[in-house]
């Protein structure tokens, strides 16, 4: 009798088991639609590199910048997808003490420089006992109060909430804190908010220094579900 | 031609981005003195509030404050170019400012 003659009905209910399987034989399409419950997943087995798109926080992009690069730009990260998005930079160390500012994308990559556009407003104490607040009205967005120090071992660190930046009918708002050490060797921190004076749609965002060039950052970039 | 971190990538800066830096450059080198003297301005500035509350009725300013204060307010007059600016926003080696104006007097 040949081996490829056996009916269905010749064959005894739950007679085939595992020994008559060869291994990684079973493609997924041999599973019922939603039939993989909970119990036949290992403790552990889930891990975020087979995760995607799940949770309340989803990365939407992450990178880190190469000493001498006048800027970090992360372009197409903002959609509608998320009305929320949350925003991280972080070993940033530059060649020279400066202030770190952004601004913003729109379209496929046009930075946004409008005089005035950036209204921004923030407060903060350093380690000197003083204060580190600090406002302006400029064609870029600053994001910290005090002159972050460049040394090796220093960084700036600072996470940001960009809301709604699809939106068309409200002005862009921007909520955000951060510290590190400023020139002089003031530990600081500082929190603010910056309008960018506009309804256009957000799609980026450019950090960059003051002036010169970076020697490290990092950043990510998640959206927020709502 | 510079680099700049494009969407996680180092590259070469397009024409336009190299414009746009090298404006950003010049136009911070340009202000070195004014961004100095804003430095300046701010140190003195927080000083001063510092020592505001010994202005209170109920408390007589000591003159070594009084001296002080009025040293920090005539620094803009008393110093007007870079290499003055330079010398009051001096570091020591481990990145303190070392000019002792920025110290407030004990006596």
């Amino acid at each position: 009798m040949s081996k490829t003659t056996i009916p269905t009905g010749g064959i005894t209910a739950d007679a085939i088991n595992g020994t008559l399987i060869a291994d990684d034989a079973i493609d997924s399409e041999h599973y019922t639609d939603g039939s993989i419950d909970t119990a036949h997943i290992g403790d552990n087995q889930v891990t975020s590199a087979k995760a995607t798109g799940v949770g309340n926080l989803v990365k939407i992009t992450s990178g880190s910048a190469s000493s001498g690069d006048s800027a970090i730009t992360i372009a197409g990260c903002f959609t509608s997808t998320y009305k929320i998005y949350k925003l991280f930079l972080y070993d940033w160390n530059t060649s020279h003490d400066q202030e770190v500012y952004l601004r913003w994308l729109t379209g496929t990559n046009t930075e946004q420089s409008g005089s005035s556009s950036y209204q921004y407003a923030g407060v903060g104490r350093n380690t000197d006992s003083q204060g580190s607040d600090w406002n302006g009205s400029t064609d870029y967005g600053k994001i910290t109060g005090e002159t972050v120090r460049h040394d090796s071992d220093e960084h700036f660190a600072w996470e940001g909430v960009l809301f709604n930046p699809a939106g068309t009918t409200l002005k862009k708002r921007l909520v955000f804190g951060g510290g590190g050490r400023r020139t002089g060797n003031y530990g600081f921190n500082g929190h603010g908010t910056l309008e960018w004076n506009a309804t256009t749609a957000i799609t980026g965002v450019k950090f960059y220094p003051q002036g010169n060039t970076i020697d490290s950052a990092s950043y990510a970039i998640y959206g927020v579900v709502t | 031609m510079g680099t700049i971190c494009y969407n996680g990538v180092s590259r070469e800066m397009t024409a336009e981005e190299q414009a746009e830096f090298d404006a950003r450059q010049t136009a911070y080198k340009n202000d070195a003195p004014n961004r100095k003297l804003r430095m300046i301005k701010k140190m003195r500035q927080e000083r001063l509030e510092a020592t505001d509350w010994m202005a209170n009725s109920d408390y007589t300013m000591p003159d070594y404050i009084k001296t002080w204060r009025q040293t920090l307010r005539d620094l803009p007059a008393n110093n007007t170019t870079e290499s003055e600016y330079d010398a009051l926003l001096a570091v020591d080696s481990d990145g303190y400012f070392s000019n002792s104006i920025w110290k407030q007097p004990t006596e």
